[in-house]
């Protein structure tokens, strides 16, 4: 994000609600690029950004809106804030609350829930004591006064609605990661054939772009919709995209695990993706009670992907957390991988709506479907 | 007080030298582990304190002259290094790997290699190539053999330890030849070799293990003196698909252990949190798969003994399915703590790291896919033996964990397995066995019926694959699929039979309430065949997960004491 230019670009813009489909797909080249930048926004401005747009108070959007648009980033801390009036101020305690991005942001964005109904809080984020985290840092408050503070429609929607438009973002990222690995899939030689053609590689990989296809259309929906559907959607959503990534690894083998050379950005992008199903897909907050049989989240994906006969929506949102995803049979997997090489080769994003990416690499030549003899 | 599991005497006693890993004073703490992780830097003195205790010796056959009296202890005791740390688990214990080539050669090379391992030498194991990966017949590094002496040629990457390791055993194609068996395997000493003839590779950064020496070496002829190969010439690569079957056994440990630390960390992490419905369902699937793993690869242990004629699949079963299921579970773990994985505090790193260093384990010594693989083109062999069965008694032994197995005799080990396997031709019979102990006894009618249940999906099985046409060179997804099935069931039969001979025996403890009425194995089928699970064979699998882990016991079927459980 720090690289990819100004912060004020993701801030929701004026009185226009951060529900939006662009803001989620302006994301995606962002995560193209850089998995880490993508998801260090979440603390820096989406969540701040979005909860104070859901939140009743010009005064806190205004707040967060000017330290964004000046440049600089926020914290944000989602639980385990209290607060308390002391000598005359509202002030924030709480200890080792987990934040995001706390270590960075110099203005401190949190849902308070101690009393009552919850609020959104925004007090100085400096000088308070903090512990480098993994995905979110530690940070100590002890009475730092409160500056402005809004009532927010419940704790959850802006919970909800930031990680959807990630978990939409995140797509750009993912989309990446497969085109890496379809690259190295179409060039690695193993037993006198490409691994492209090796029928439980091809499955694997045209069932990596369908599902990119549906947590497409799961995030889309997301976004727009109201929860819980939405929370719904955005947990199937991180749950694929993390599927996806799963898969990928197995088809990289060794290069997944090295942090250098040719194949160093999809690690980079796995390692950086992982944290999504802690940031947008905690399942108490956006699917209260169990979690919606297939055939429901199916029908959350609002407009899914067309896709080949012997593969569906709902039988890929049927078994979103097994230990191995079952690779497509041949005849639902040739058209899709013919689509994915031919966006591959053509330039185009992998999602719902391709768009022309940067493509540095050459492409290898695609051999297809021929199916050779592997002596 | 029950006696021990035999290969727990050993865990405790090696325990016991290593110390409370909490205790930051300890050389295997950690805190040490978690700082050598961040420094990218090797954990060369906890790799010594190892060698004091003698750890190396358990890498040599006891035949052989060391410690390693069966594969069984073997993969106890790197379970218990793992459950502490995996980059010393697997920076240790690749001279395992390394060295297991020797065991399948004459006496001079076993005393050789015997001799460097016992004096703390890391050995690593050179079979990949970067161009090459799996396909380990296209390897391109050559052994040459000209006045007197072998000459390698060629790079060999990415090698555990083949930097700091001492000698590699080195799988190379005999110069101009083609085909299987154009391979041998050499043992080639940097010590005996001319200086100029062989240079290391730069360390590779790494998403896990960070500290472990992931490099490479490259030889230009170098020479290795002839005595120094494994078996007869030409014989390399059948060399290297045996030493597989017991390498890919012995990883199991490394994800018993992985399971174990992070199981016991989110357990801590939770708190009093741990006993709310949703994250004690939680905790007990982890639980459940975490004894499953250990089941599976115990009776896999014991095949190398006493089915060798078998380990060929049953090797694949278990590198295929407990890394596999370990990394589920570690991920699954990460989603209940949710953010507090993630918050930086001691436990989140440790916790992120295992996860991170996990995921090697399924990648090396042939990934989820290639072992499948192996199990596919036994898939006709398999499906042939479902009409031998096996009566129950005579197949017991595999089962029955508290009965010492003969030595290993590497010989023994095949390619692939003719008759089938043991435990699931055995299966009908157990099965009955056990209908006729719940006519007796009412509180094993659970039990019963989940044994009758996994015959079922046995026969089913059988079925499925005696239809499937021999896989050709492309192998169709649903080979694959019956190799997913054939791995489960597998391991769902060897839980079955290991109650069914082992409990009652003298490592079970007599209150423990898994083993009663079989809880445990209604669990652990329950996770990997998706047959129901009862609510009081939760409650007895959660009374033993909480008390073992208050207590400072391994997480196991079987009573072992840690070092944080104090030693006495
Ligand atoms: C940290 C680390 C340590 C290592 N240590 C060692 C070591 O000490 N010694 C050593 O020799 N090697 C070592 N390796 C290498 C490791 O064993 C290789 O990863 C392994 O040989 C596979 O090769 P590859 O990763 O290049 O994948 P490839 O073999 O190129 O496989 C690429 C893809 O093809 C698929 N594939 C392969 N075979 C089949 C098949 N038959 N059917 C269908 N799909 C298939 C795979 O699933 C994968 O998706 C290490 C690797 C790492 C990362």
């Amino acid at each position: 994000m720090r690289a990819a230019g100004s912060l004020a670009a993701w801030m929701p813009g004026g009185a226009g609600p951060p529900q939006s489909v662009e803001y989620m797909r302006a994301l995606r080249p962002l995560f193209r690029r850089d998995s880490a930048a993508g998801m260090s926004l979440l603390g820096a401005v989406v969540r701040p950004a979005v909860a104070a747009r859901m939140a009743a108070g010009q005064e806190v959007f205004d707040e967060v809106g000017a330290h964004v648009t000046g440049g600089a980033e926020c914290a944000y801390a989602d639980e385990g804030v209290t607060a308390e009036a002391r000598d005359g101020r509202i002030r924030l305690y709480g200890r080792g609350v987990p934040v995001l991005n706390g270590a960075r942001g110099s203005l401190l964005v949190a849902v308070v829930r101690s009393a009552g109904a919850p609020w959104l809080a925004v007090a100085d984020g400096t000088g308070t004591p903090r512990t480098r985290g993994i995905g979110c840092d530690a940070v100590d408050l002890d009475g730092v006064p409160v500056r402005v503070r809004a009532p927010l429609p419940g704790a959850d929607p802006p919970y909800v609605v930031s990680g959807a438009l990630i978990a939409g973002g995140a797509v750009g990222g993912v989309d990446d990661a497969l085109r890496t690995v379809l690259r190295f899939a179409l060039s690695r030689e193993l037993y006198g054939t490409t691994v492209a053609r090796l029928p439980h590689a091809r499955g694997l990989l045209a069932g990596a772009y369908a599902d990119l296809l549906i947590a497409d259309a799961l995030a889309r929906a997301a976004v727009t919709a109201d929860a819980p559907g939405a929370g719904a959607a955005t947990w199937a959503a991180t749950r694929l995209l993390t599927g996806i990534l799963r898969d990928l690894a197995t088809l990289l083998g060794a290069r997944f695990y090295l942090r250098e050379g040719p194949y160093a950005g999809f690690g980079a992008h796995w390692r950086a993706l992982r944290a999504l199903r802690a940031a947008c897909g905690d399942p108490r907050r956006c699917t209260p009670g169990a979690i919606p049989p297939a055939a429901e989240l199916a029908a959350l994906a609002g407009h899914p992907p067309p896709l080949p006969p012997g593969v569906s929506v709902v039988s890929r949102l049927s078994h979103l957390d097994a230990e191995v995803r079952t690779p497509l049979a041949p005849d639902a997997a040739d058209p899709l991988l013919r689509d994915l090489t031919a966006r591959l080769e053509s330039g185009v994003s992998l999602d719902l709506d391709p768009t022309p990416v940067d493509t540095h690499t050459p492409i290898p030549p695609d051999r297809g479907d021929d199916q050779g003899d592997m002596s | 007080m029950p006696e021990r599991y035999p290969p727990f005497t050993d865990l405790e006693r090696l325990e016991s030298h290593l110390g409370d890993p909490h205790d930051e004073r300890v050389v295997f703490s950690h805190a040490a582990c978690v700082r050598l992780d961040a420094a990218e830097e090797f954990p060369g003195d906890i790799c010594a304190h190892l060698d004091r205790w003698g750890v190396p010796a358990y890498y040599v056959p006891a035949e052989c002259g060391g410690a390693l009296r069966t594969l069984e202890h073997g993969l106890h005791l790197l379970r218990a290094i793992a459950r502490r740390d995996l980059t010393v688990a697997i920076g240790h214990g690749k001279t395992f790997l390394g060295a297991v080539s020797a065991w399948f050669g004459g006496p001079e090379i076993q005393e050789l290699v015997a001799r460097w391992v016992l004096a703390g030498v890391p050995v690593s194991w050179g079979l990949t190539e970067r161009a090459h990966g799996s396909d380990l017949l296209a390897g391109e590094v050559t052994v040459e053999e000209t006045d007197g002496a072998l000459r390698l040629t060629g790079e060999k990457w990415l090698i555990n330890n083949a930097t700091r390791g001492g000698v590699t055993a080195v799988l190379a194609r005999v110069h101009g030849r083609e085909g299987p068996r154009a391979f041998d395997v050499v043992y080639a000493d940097k010590a005996g070799l001319a200086p100029g003839t062989f240079r290391t590779l730069p360390k590779e950064r790494t998403l896990g293990i960070r500290g472990a020496d992931i490099s490479g070496i490259a030889y230009t002829g170098a020479p290795v003196p002839e005595g120094n190969r494994v078996g007869e010439p030409g014989t390399g690569l059948e060399t290297v698909l045996r030493a597989l079957q017991l390498t890919r056994t012995m990883c199991a440990g490394l994800s018993l252990g992985g399971g174990e630390h992070a199981l016991r960390l989110a357990m801590s992490m939770l708190g009093p949190r741990a006993g709310e419905p949703e994250a004690r369902a939680r905790l007990l699937d982890a639980y459940a798969d975490h004894l499953a793993a250990e089941v599976v690869a115990t009776v896999a242990a014991r095949c190398a003994h006493l089915a060798p004629a078998e380990l060929s699949v049953v090797s694949a079963a278990v590198k295929y399915l407990v890394p596999l299921r370990t990394d589920a579970l570690i991920r699954r773990l990460g989603d209940l703590l949710g953010m507090a994985a993630w918050d930086g505090g001691p436990e989140a790193v440790r916790f992120d790291k295992v996860a991170r260093d996990h995921r090697i384990v399924d990648l090396f010594d042939g990934n989820r896919v290639v072992n499948l693989y192996a199990i596919v083109n036994q898939l006709p062999l398999l499906a042939a033996a479902c009409a031998r069965p096996v009566e129950w008694p005579q197949a017991a032994g595999l089962a029955a964990l508290d009965r010492p197995c003969p030595a290993l005799a590497p010989g023994r080990l095949r390619l692939v397995a003719a008759r089938g396997v043991t435990v699931l031709r055995a299966l009908p019979g157990a099965a009955e066995r056990l209908r006729e102990m719940a006519a007796r006894r009412p509180e094993l009618r659970p039990l019963a019926e989940v044994a009758a249940e996994v015959l079922a999906r046995a026969r089913s099985l059988c079925e499925r694959t005696a239809a499937l046409k021999p896989a050709p060179a492309l192998v169709p997804v649903e080979h694959f699929e019956a190799a997913e099935s054939f791995a489960a069931v597998f391991a769902a039969a060897a839980a079955v039979e290991v109650w069914l001979a082992t409990h009652g025996s003298k490592p079970v403890a007599a209150d423990d309430p898994r083993w009663a009425g079989g809880a445990w194995v209604r669990m652990v089928v329950h996770r990997l065949l998706g047959t129901p699970c009862d609510e009081p064979a939760r409650e007895a699998m959660w009374t033993a997960l909480t008390a073992q882990h208050r207590e400072g016991m391994l997480l196991s079927l079987f009573p072992c004491r840690l070092a944080e459980g104090g030693m006495g």
